[in-house]
């Protein structure tokens, strides 16, 4: 803490327009919400080096602005699971962001969070996805193993290009409730934390770059289209 | 409407905290105080004097005291009152807190590269979004949301340091 009056808090977690004594309201304290929440889910420190202020200063904002990149994805991945990176994503996103766009709703999102609508745990009751919170979308589960589900449909709904060895796998996923750990990419099936925890060997395609689709998207637009 | 606190109502047994503008002591209340018995243990922050000589220190202090009694919520720090110390400087008293602050945690995690208890870290964001949610609520900026003012208690995350609190208007 400084008492110099200029700046009170701490310059790592503090928002640009705090650091740079323009004006600022509440939603500072969202985006040093998201910084914590950047340390806590990907393990990496938010700002690393020691003197980042002095580099911030001289080099104005460029240093702190917040990018998705692929090696967040990964430090997301390994630690909080696929089926949640696009949850803390779009946390991440809407809340160190500029302030003119920087929108998390911090109710919002600890309902989505406290009502566990990431979670596996959540049922695809009613056979309806449901959703309270605009931001965040559910994760769904497929709880009854016994419903059939028409893999060649949602493939050929979603223009995708999977071998028949990918439909059959799939299946078997589906089957076991896995399926949030799926992901679907133009290049085809990656199979995530199973790949991870040796299941299936390594992936055979290049994900690299590659627009993802997770999987559980593919099946909602799916179900919302009458394909399930 | 309970009597005040007064200094001579604490027992200082240690000192849990020290920063630049202050300590932090642990006490023991020596009657009992609203909700909290006799014998309950009490945060107290002990000002440097230097500190108080800073231009509106007094005031942010009293809203410091202010805002911990007003906005109540479950995850966010409660302030108990404002004595003075035996050198008659401002001391504040605030419940007391038995864990480590998420910054603790999080160095101990990465020095140990555990992976993180992924139920126990979303009741902490969760926690702490509630809080700030209650402060926003009633006009207040928190300011410094940070790992290092978030403990983490067995009955869920507690926001702490309203030190720099402002209001909506005077921002």
């Amino acid at each position: 803490m400084t008492t110099s009056g200029i700046f009170l808090g701490t310059i790592r977690y503090g928002s640009p327009e705090y650091l740079f004594g323009e004006t600022y309201d509440f939603k500072v304290d969202i985006y040093s919400l998201g910084a914590s929440l950047y340390e806590l889910v990907t393990g990496l420190e938010f700002i690393a080096e020691k003197n980042q202020w002095a580099r911030m200063i001289a080099r104005k904002r460029i240093e702190i602005e917040w990018s998705w990149n692929q090696g967040l994805r990964e430090a997301l991945e390994s630690r909080v699971g696929l089926n949640c990176v696009e949850f803390f994503r779009t946390a991440l996103d809407h809340s160190l962001t500029d302030s003119s766009s920087r929108d998390l709703d911090l109710g919002d999102f600890a309902t989505a969070i406290s009502e566990k609508y990431w979670r596996r745990e959540f049922h695809f009751a009613d056979g309806k996805f449901h959703s309270a919170s605009p931001m965040f979308e559910p994760l769904g589960s497929f709880e009854n193993s016994e419903r059939t589900v028409s893999i060649q449909e949602i493939v050929k709904e979603l223009k995708l290009n999977l071998s028949h060895r990918d439909v059959v796998i799939l299946r078997r996923i589906l089957h076991k409730n896995y399926w949030s750990d799926f992901w679907i990419t133009p290049g085809g099936l990656a199979y995530g934390s199973l790949r991870k925890a040796g299941v299936f060997g390594r992936s055979e395609y290049d994900t690299q770059g590659v627009e993802f689709i997770e999987f559980h998207s593919a099946v909602k637009y799916a179900y919302q289209n009458g394909l399930l | 409407m309970a009597v005040p606190l007064k200094w001579s109502d604490l027992c200082l047994t240690r000192e849990v905290g020290s920063g630049q503008a202050g300590t932090v002591w642990v006490a023991k209340l020596k009657r009992a105080y609203l909700r909290l018995e006799k014998d309950s243990q009490v945060a107290v922050k002990l000002f440097r004097p230097w500190v108080l000589e800073q231009p509106g220190q007094y005031e942010r202090i009293y809203r410091e005291l202010e805002t911990g009694r007003h906005v109540v919520h479950p995850n966010l720090v409660r302030t108990l009152g404002l004595v003075a110390d035996e050198r008659s400087l401002p001391a504040l008293v605030m419940e007391y807190y038995d864990g480590e602050s998420l910054q603790e945690y999080l160095a101990r995690n990465r020095e140990a590269g555990d992976p993180i208890d992924f139920d126990k870290a979303l009741d902490i964001v969760a926690g702490v979004a509630g809080a700030l949610k209650a402060l926003h609520d009633n006009g207040i900026i928190h300011r410094d949301v940070k790992p290092g003012n978030i403990m983490l208690t067995p009955s869920g995350s507690i926001l702490m340091d309203l030190g720099v609190v402002a209001t909506e208007h005077s921002a």
